[in-house]
């Protein structure tokens, strides 16, 4: 998947905002310092204070901009919803959420949440006569597996006597399966 | 609050007071973020009694997630919750966050991440799921555990957009999430369940 935030980052500024995104969504913003990110995008530490208050508020930037983000390029504009193998191999798409999540003060109440928004959108066009509760249900249910899954995952395995070497393959084959499980109950089909 | 608060002297409370600082850090931040200085001084000890007593801050750390696991496991006083509840995580956000924290960070040996509770759910699904095989099953109840962490983790994020404004809606929301933490555990379909299904314990009947 090479979709970026910027297709091809035109300024530096936007290249920050990819790199923000690309940093947080290996680790929380907390552990992420401005010379990481001017670092990883690859320009001079002074433009993160040029174009931004301070390395925080690049990255809530990044936040703000991400949920728009992942409608736009991985649901092809609220169309389809995020393959959910695709949302397993690309952390930008919810480990990003999970780790800002994480942090204080990122994620506020009253922010409105396009992914979610579209998705369930997609669901009431899949199942117009379907539960309104159920839809609900199933998108929240959906989001907050994929969200679990590059944090919890591995640490789970290991602590159930799995060997994420020799058992990964099975957990994430049945992984999948609930998340296509879930689609399928109001209509949707996702993935191969 | 009365009294003055002496530091903590001899070997058992400045222990005490070090593994109870480390289990409040442990939620707040990363364990690489958690230096020895700041453990020593959330402890009110001398820096040096860390490497003294512990032999360095990543003991330290380990105890006080093992310290997080038992007040966890042990549950509240009134007994209002018990840690075999569904979502019982909730209860104990600290924990949560510390777990999710070193998880990510891979610092904390990972046999100290053990979810407290998956023993007594691994057993309960064994007994209904007789015969399932050992692997299918842990798989299962590790999913499960997922999605009853990442719950109560998330919990700021998905509540108010399923809510808006709605309690009705967020109550039977959570009834659902209940169900489908259930067939998660048992291998049941959890689409059937988002959509209400209620299966009797013991149901044959396998996922899709």
């Amino acid at each position: 998947m090479s979709a970026s935030m910027a297709d091809p980052p035109s300024t530096s500024r936007d290249a920050l905002i990819e790199a923000a995104v690309n940093l947080m969504s290996r680790r929380p913003p907390s552990t992420i310092s401005g010379r990481d990110l001017a670092a990883e995008a690859g320009v001079n530490y002074g433009l993160v204070h040029y174009y931004f208050e301070s390395a925080r508020d690049l990255m809530v930037e990044a936040r703000r901009l991400h949920g728009a983000w992942v409608v736009e390029n991985l649901m092809d504009g609220g169309t389809r919803p995020v393959d959910p193998e695709a949302a397993l191999a690309d952390r930008r798409i919810f480990g990003f959420t999970a780790h800002c999540a994480l942090e204080d003060g990122f994620w506020g109440p009253d922010e409105p949440r396009p992914t979610l928004d579209a998705l369930l959108e997609l669901v009431r066009e899949s199942d117009p006569d379907g539960d309104p509760v159920h839809h609900r249900a199933t998108v929240a249910a959906v989001t907050l597996l994929l969200l679990g899954w590059p944090i919890f995952v591995e640490h789970n395995a290991r602590g159930l006597g799995l060997d994420p070497d020799v058992d990964g393959e099975a957990i994430r084959s049945r992984f999948l399966g609930v998340l296509r499980s879930l689609y399928s109950s109001v209509g949707l089909e996702v993935g191969g | 609050m009365t009294g003055d608060v002496r530091a903590p002297r001899g070997s058992d409370e400045v222990r005490e007071a070090l593994v109870a600082a480390a289990a409040r850090l442990l939620g707040d931040a990363p364990p690489e973020r958690i230096s020895g200085r700041r453990l020593a001084d959330e402890a009110g000890v001398n820096y040096g009694l860390i490497h003294h007593y512990f032999g360095g801050k990543e003991a330290v750390l380990r105890d006080g997630f093992t310290r997080l696991s038992e007040v966890y496991v042990a549950g509240p006083d009134d007994g209002s919750w018990v840690a075999t509840d569904p979502f019982s995580m909730r209860h104990r956000p600290d924990f949560l966050r510390a777990l999710a924290f070193a998880s990510l960070s891979g610092e904390i040996d990972n046999v100290h991440l053990t979810h407290p509770a998956s023993d007594v759910v691994l057993e309960r699904a064994r007994r209904t799921r007789d015969s399932d095989d050992e692997t299918t099953i842990r798989i299962d109840v590790g999913i499960a555990t997922v999605f009853h962490l990442s719950r109560c983790l998330f919990e700021q994020v998905i509540e108010p957009w399923i809510g808006h404004g709605d309690p009705a809606m967020s109550e039977a929301v959570e009834d659902r999430f209940i169900l489908i933490l259930r067939s998660l555990t048992l291998g049941l379909d959890p689409g059937a369940a988002a959509g209400g299904r209620r299966d009797p314990s013991g149901g044959p009947s396998g996922p899709g």
